[in-house]
């Protein structure tokens, strides 16, 4: 019988899933420590990413759902390090990398936690104080992004308190970063600024995160995308289509609108929607240059239609995943088309992640080795 | 017009030659190599390759270039025909064979098909398909066991 090298073995061992490759590690002890290396997790993530293969949807409701992103069928509610109290209070997801979870608690004690839901490990961060300028006297909000940096080789969750100002045009921020690689935060260079959505989470798209920002909260309110990149940790400008602006500005002064961010296949994706007339989503094809923003989709909207917001494009990159009210659409970019989807009996929602399951190691204890995750409708 | 193709003569480890059109034999990377660096022009002797394995993998490439035109799914079902008829054993000579040669594609077919057979299967079967001795003692292996009890429970 033939026998294969330890090379095609690693081929054939990066093909496979998480759940598999973590029951093979008690094959042998060199299919232990080859699937516990360093590079071969690099190697499993890079061959699931470069394939779109082992992906699953992360659909955050009042309970964290996964489904398998090929069939859509069958989701389960996952049991996840914050869940403890298990009354589905909402946790919010801060972020998603190579298949961590960035989560914080729904109540106020923001206590954040990072977790591999494929693996189910997890961590808890340590807690970090924010610190106020003299002259502010309470905060805003807070905006978070999660994301890699390649060139130090860490997951860095990035945390942006954004302070009132000391004249109403102006505004302060603390903006702290936290390493997974030393497990502690440091502060950064202030946000120069103006974050316009404290809801937005920080989109990763080329190494960097992004939020819609302006300059000034009320002298200077153009739009445009502000990136911390996460490699050198400095700021920059990413510049909306012109032909949004203008048509945007004109109907911000009548209607309300606004502008957010989702990241579709590495590429950063806009959505303009204002209300109540129409729902504009946008892709920035080539990621920096501002003539490359294209529309990819547009639909007009009625006072009583639903918001439209983009989850996912699909595999092969020519359907659009869409949370259209309380249902899930496929939207073909080619042939128009729009078809329905029932993900099992999962509540609406207007956000999702696309996971990619991988074995990017966390340093805490194995979490729910005995909790199975559960499936609908049982308890 | 055949006539006037330019082969490539390939000598298996068992002896037997087989020629090659040209526009078959550069689907593998490693002869393309030699054909553009003029050391295609005698018999290419292949070590740790038999005359059976060549002649599947010829066939394979023979295939792909046969198919050129065809739509990517007829390509993929006809990748999947050609893989399915092969067993375990052979399937672990045509990877060693397509590493050898580089052929990029069946590689990629051939790991992925050995991948489908061991997706959802026990540790005791993978230690049995790959002829792999078992190292840890029963205590340690429990205790990677227990450690990760959810990914046991599984049905394929």
């Amino acid at each position: 019988m033939a026998s294969l090298s330890h090379d095609a073995i690693l081929d054939v061992l990066c093909r496979l899933g998480v759940k598999d490759l973590v029951r093979f590690r008690c094959v042998s002890k060199p299919w232990c420590s080859t699937i516990d290396s360093p590079d071969f997790i690099k190697r499993h993530l890079s061959h699931s990413l470069k394939t779109n293969t082992n992906l699953s949807l992360i659909l955050p409701t009042a309970y964290i759902f996964s489904v398998d992103f090929d069939s859509l069928e069958t989701p389960q509610r996952l049991k996840h390090p914050l869940d403890e109290s298990d009354e589905g209070k909402g946790t919010d997801i801060l972020g998603s990398c190579h298949g961590l979870l960035a989560l914080m608690n729904g109540d106020d004690d923001y206590e954040i936690s990072l977790w591999n839901p494929s693996t189910r490990r997890s961590q808890m961060l340590p807690f970090t104080d924010i610190e106020f300028p003299p002259w502010s006297i309470g905060f805003q909000f807070i905006v978070y992004g999660f994301g890699y940096d390649p060139i130090s080789d860490d997951y860095k969750l990035v945390r942006m308190v954004q302070f009132h100002g000391k004249d109403q045009d102006s505004v302060d921020s603390e903006v702290k970063v936290y390493s997974l690689r030393t497990n502690s935060w440091r502060r950064v260079k202030d946000f120069p600024f103006y974050h316009k959505d404290q809801y937005q989470i920080g989109v990763l798209a080329n190494n960097a995160l992004h939020w819609v920002a302006s300059k000034k909260r009320l002298s200077d309110t153009r739009s445009f995308v502000a990136a911390f990149d996460l490699e050198t940790e400095e700021y920059r400008v990413i510049e909306l289509p012109d032909c949004l602006d203008m048509g945007f500005h004109m109907s911000l002064n009548d209607m309300e609108g606004d502008v957010s961010l989702v990241a579709m296949g590495g590429c950063l994706c806009l959505i303009a929607n204002c209300w109540g007339a129409y729902v504009d989503i946008w892709v920035m094809k080539e990621y920096g240059v501002k003539e490359s923003w294209t529309k990819l989709i547009s639909a007009k909207q009625t006072q009583h239609l639903p918001t439209v917001s983009p989850l996912a494009l699909s595999k092969t990159g020519d359907k659009m995943l869409l949370n259209v009210g309380r249902k899930f659409i496929w939207y073909d970019l080619i042939s128009k088309k729009a078809e329905i989807v029932s993900i099992g009996d999962v509540p609406s929602c207007s956000r999702a992640e696309v996971l990619v399951q991988s074995l990017v190691p966390l340093n805490g204890s194995v979490y729910g080795s005995d909790g199975e995750s559960l499936e609908i409708g049982k308890e | 017009m055949a006539s006037t193709l330019k082969k490539i003569i390939l000598k298996s480890c068992d002896g037997k030659i087989l020629e090659v059109e040209e526009a078959v034999a550069v689907q593998s990377q490693m002869i393309k190599n030699m054909i553009e660096d003029d050391c295609a022009n005698e018999e290419i002797p292949l070590p740790d390759i038999t005359g059976e394995i060549l002649s599947m993998i010829i066939e394979y490439c023979k295939m792909h270039v046969d198919g050129e035109n065809n739509s990517n799914n007829e390509l993929i079902a006809r990748d999947a025909d050609f893989i399915t008829r092969v067993d375990l054993n052979t399937l672990y000579y045509l990877i060693v064979a397509a590493n050898f040669l580089n052929v990029k594609s069946l590689l990629d077919l051939t790991c992925q098909r050995v991948a489908d057979i061991i997706k959802g299967k026990s540790p005791e079967e993978i230690r049995l398909t790959f002829n792999i001795k078992n190292d840890f003692t029963p205590e340690e292996e429990e205790e990677i066991r227990k450690k990760n009890a959810w990914a046991f429970d599984y049905k394929d």
